[in-house]
């Protein structure tokens, strides 16, 4: 039986941030309740399809923000999920959560459902930082909240902080850095500010309400990171996160999933699935997903693909490469294993893309790890150039 | 039917005055089309001349117009609407004996009405002019019949003033055309003598030459011969525009037509030559034949270097139909294989980039536009030479020498200062002024070629808010003070991004250059050095600081088709640069030159 991830979508937020793309809806709380009951559906008429084939050995709520919702409807999502599927009792059940809405009352429904690992959104320990973010908390209640999940008995917590913003400097992120290191969390995840088009940042930047933030210093600040977190005991295991060094494993085991390109359910408006060489994603809009779920029951029996997919698609052999590669090479230590590659395609990497790799050592930017964990990885220099080196193993 | 029913006729304008809605109308009035047919702009064959509004190639049709009970043939010669082809227009006006001159009525006169009309008046023919464009609100008829009547010595009340769009009065002007203009002469007994006013290819028959019959006659039984060029051109179909192809039996002294000649290419076949029968052949052929030469150079390459072939294919076909336009194989380092073409003008190698990727699908780069120098040699040798590629080394150089043009501008005259200073800062020469009309100046200037065709135009039309325009031809070749400016990418030059330019404003150009190019080039995984070169020394660098952070932040489940889209993207974008060593070049910086903005 094949190991497989869920993934659940929420897409509620309290307030929109700044740089914000993403499928979200602030004002859309009406919606909550009746989401959650389809969503329930939603993993009840698939679990028939997917069951036989796939054990679970990973949850993810991701956003939007999950930690929004009442504790009893992730509670209940949970347990859909337990009913419907083969879930591992060792499965990583991760949340990501907004530090203002960790409260003791839904920590503690939080880890009674069976969450074992929360992503807090702190991303800066400036207040400044935070307000131009949008970000509706401030440093104090992440000093809170890691009490708050402490005391609830959830020890597992990743932060994540972002780089590269406007007005932002050294000095202030080495101060977010530091601050969070105080929190004493498992697990870091830093990324450089992506400004989108469309964003109310991006308004404000072309406006000159903002400056253009300065893309060298960003990745001054990201050498410096990755030097600083070596030194504190952490390792770096994808180009944004870092897990601390201990005897347990504190790399997010879901994540890793998408890294090795494996498998995993989607479930929710916009969620994406990926199941041998099929992806397919769920319709976006979250009123038209809920009266699409309405009418069915949960006992249904629904073919595949079902009616609420948006997309899907075959992969070729040659799409699954590329991506496989795009992915795994963000794997900064395992980096892309020839012998995972060669299982699933019958081919070494090393035949395939000659070229590209030869190319590639050659600027420095790709390395190749010899020895049984044959593998090509970045170079430390390829970690910020990382573009460079996915496109070139894409198709044409 | 007799000569005297028969009448010769074109109509001139300026670009956009209203030309072709006129003939359109003609041909509706004289029934030689229906309402329902009349696409606007029959004379006009190709997409592109519509779009522009401007005429391209000439067109001859014959029309029948019953007056005073009697039957008239009209023959209508449409000119190029413009500058790039006044010998061309030149060689239709003179297939006739009358021209009508229309003048939009909302603009006034304009730099091509009185270039167009002067060569009407060279080729004597008889004007009639006409205000177009009356049904319009901003039309300021009775001032423009004042200046068109000051223009022309003629009574303003006698201009004829219609709507061709609504056709208001356009009956006018052809009851004008039978009594105005003369009918044509010439004996048919007399050897042949046909002038060549314009040709098309046609892949069934061969060239197509457009003719006018001046003494002579011309059947299917005729030998026929090219006098300039003593080719033998036997016909394939003799016969009119009516508006389409229509074979008749013969075509005598005054009738215009076609002969189709079977020949293979326009080049054998060239507008302005006289075709007789040589069996009986004319001792001279018709005066004012001139081969007109290519005044613009560029190089055109493919973006794809697999596309050369079609690239080649595509040009090999425009040139079947365009004496004009030239090409030769040429090879950059930076750009590989392509071409370097030769055109009438700008607007000219406009349309040729336009043609080419639209009508024939091609991705091309072309580099920036250049003239033809002629360089002499301390050895006494002169050379010409219509790429920076091609300059000898400066050591074993006496003088270069440039085209130098005759420009006349004609503007509202609040625009006298912006125009003067425009042309003085491309280092053009005032020679005269006229003023045709009150608040209206002809500005004449002389003006190397080089700086006209570097936006000159574009500029003019800021400067001057869109009023001025402006009429050129070639003068003569002067000596300047020139230098080659080289720009060295990485330490190399890269060939395709040299220019000549004078050498007083080589240090400021390169300067410039460097600082757009600085722009233009996107930064790459190591430093790039910028740097212009002028008479052996470095003038100008910057520097392109290599590109530290260039990665996606995030990369989960739903983002892998987004993202790798956005990769794919960024690749496509790549492999359209161009590779000049190991630097990448986007193509718009082969046309920097063109974009240096005034600081």
């Amino acid at each position: 039986m094949k190991e497989a991830g869920v993934y659940i979508h929420i897409p509620f937020c309290k307030s929109r941030c700044q740089y914000c793309d993403f499928n979200t809806s602030a004002r859309l709380e009406t919606f909550i309740p009746n989401y959650c009951l389809n969503l329930v559906k939603e993993i009840q008429i698939s679990s028939r399809i997917f069951q036989k084939e796939c054990s679970i050995g990973s949850i993810y709520f991701g956003g939007g923000t999950p930690s929004y919702l009442p504790a009893n409807c992730i509670q209940a999502v949970i347990q859909a999920i337990q009913d419907s599927f083969n879930v591992s009792s060792q499965a990583e059940i991760s949340m990501e959560a907004n530090p203002a809405d960790i409260i003791p009352s839904k920590a503690a429904i939080w880890h009674a459902a069976g969450i074992n690992r929360l992503s807090i959104g702190m991303q800066s320990a400036q207040n400044v930082e935070l307000k131009m973010l949008g970000r509706r908390h401030r440093f104090k209640e992440v000093v809170q909240a890691v009490n708050i999940l402490r005391t609830a008995g959830i020890e597992n917590y990743n932060l994540d902080l972002m780089f590269g913003l406007p007005h932002q400097n050294m000095q202030s992120w080495q101060g977010s850095v530091t601050k969070a290191l105080d929190l004493a969390p498992t697990h870091l995840s830093f990324y450089a500010l992506t400004v989108e088009e469309g964003t109310p940042l991006a308004a404000e930047i072309q406006t000159n309400i903002l400056p253009t933030p300065d893309e060298d210093l960003a990745a001054e600040m990201y050498e410096w990171a990755m030097d600083f977190l070596a030194e504190q005991g952490f390792e770096q295991y994808e180009i944004s996160n870092w897990a601390k060094k201990d005897e347990v494993d504190y790399r997010c085991q879901h994540n890793i999933l998408y890294w090795r390109n494996r498998d995993y359910l989607g479930f929710g408006a916009a969620a994406h699935s990926h199941v041998g060489d099929q992806r397919w994603e769920n319709g976006t809009r979250v009123p038209e997903y809920i009266q699409m779920l309405s009418r069915f029951s949960e006992n249904k029996k629904v073919n595949f693909p079902l009616p609420w997919f948006e997309t899907c698609t075959k992969l070729t052999s040659a799409e699954d490469m590329g991506e496989t590669a795009m992915m795994g090479l963000r794997l900064v230590e395992e980096g892309l294993r020839d012998d995972l590659f060669q299982e699933r395609f019958g081919k070494s990497l090393f035949e395939v893309y000659k070229e590209q790799i030869n190319e590639l050592v050659r600027l420095g930017l790709l390395e190749v790890v010899e020895g049984e964990a044959h593998a090509i990885r970045l170079t430390k220099r390829g970690r910020l150039l990382g573009n460079q080196v996915f496109m070139r193993f894409l198709m044409d | 039917m007799q000569l005297t029913q028969k009448r010769n006729f074109c109509i001139i304008a300026h670009v956009d005055h209203g030309k072709s809605t006129l003939a359109d109308r003609l041909l509706q009035m004289t029934g030689l089309i229906s309402e329902r047919d009349m696409v606007n702009q029959v004379l006009d064959n190709m997409d592109l001349e519509r779009e522009k509004g401007v005429t391209i190639k000439a067109s001859a049709v014959r029309m029948e117009y019953q007056k005073d009970g009697s039957i008239y043939e009209l023959n209508l010669i449409d000119t190029p609407g413009h500058v790039d082809f006044s010998y061309e227009v030149s060689r239709s006006l003179i297939a006739c004996e009358g021209a009508v001159l229309v003048v939009d009525a909302t603009q006034g006169i304009e730099a091509q009405t009185l270039a167009n009309l002067y060569l009407a008046l060279e080729s004597d023919l008889v004007i009639i002019p006409v205000l177009n464009k009356i049904d319009l609100p901003s039309a300021h008829a009775d001032e423009v019949a004042e200046d068109v009547g000051n223009l022309l010595g003629c009574d303003p009340d006698s201009i004829i003033r219609i709507s061709a769009k609504t056709g208001i009065n356009v009956q006018q002007v052809l009851d004008a055309i039978i009594e105005r203009i003369p009918p044509p002469s010439g004996n048919e007994e007399d050897p042949l003598k046909a002038l060549i006013f314009d040709s098309h290819y046609d892949s069934y028959k061969g060239v197509i030459a457009y003719v006018r019959i001046f003494s002579g006659k011309a059947d299917m039984k005729g030998k026929f011969l090219l006098m300039s060029n003593k080719v033998n051109a036997d016909p394939i179909e003799i016969g009119v525009f009516a508006p389409n192809m229509k074979p008749i039996d013969v075509l005598s002294a005054g009738d215009v037509g076609y002969i189709a000649t079977g020949l293979k290419t326009v080049k054998e076949c060239r507008v302005g030559d006289t075709l007789t029968d040589r069996n009986n052949p004319a001792e001279y052929s018709l005066p004012g034949y001139k081969h007109p030469k290519p005044m613009v150079f560029a190089g055109v390459y493919p973006v794809e270097g697999e596309d050369y072939d079609d690239l080649k294919d595509a040009l090999a076909k425009l040139q079947l139909n365009d004496a004009s336009f030239v090409y030769t194989p040429e090879t950059s380092q930076a750009l590989n294989f392509g071409f370097r073409c030769g055109f009438l003008g700008l607007f000219h190698m406009e349309i040729f980039q336009e043609r080419l990727e639209r009508e024939y699908d091609l991705d091309i780069v072309l580099t920036a536009p250049t003239v033809e120098y002629r360089v002499v040699l301390h050895n006494g040798e002169e050379i010409l030479i219509d790429s920076p590629a091609l300059l000898p080394d400066e050591s074993t150089i006496e003088e270069i020498q440039e085209p130098w043009m005759n420009l006349a501008i004609f503007t509202p005259t609040e625009f006298y200062g912006a125009v003067m200073e425009l042309v003085k800062r491309r280092l053009g020469i005032f020679i005269t002024q006229e003023y045709p009309s009150p608040n209206r100046v002809q500005l004449n200037f002389e003006l190397p070629l080089s700086e006209m065709i570097i936006d000159f135009f574009d500029e003019l039309k800021s400067k001057t808010r869109g009023y001025a325009s402006m009429d050129y031809s070639f003068k003569e070749y002067r000596a300047s003070n020139l230098v080659k400016l080289e720009v060295l990418i990485g330490g190399e030059p890269v060939d395709a991004l040299a220019s000549i330019v004078h050498k007083d404003s080589a240090y400021h150009l390169g300067q410039r250059l460097v600082t757009k190019l600085k722009e233009l080039i996107p930064r790459q995984l190591f430093d790039v050095a910028i740097q212009a070169s002028a008479d052996g020394r470095i003038i100008s660098r910057a520097n392109v600081k290599a590109v530290r952070k260039d990665v996606l932040a995030k990369c989960y489940g739903g983002d892998i088709t987004r993202k790798k889209k956005l990769l794919e993207k960024q690749k496509k974008g790549k492999k359209r640069m161009k590779m000049v060593g190991n630097v990448e070049i986007p193509q718009e910086a082969f046309m920097a030159i063109l974009k240096l903005e005034d600081e």
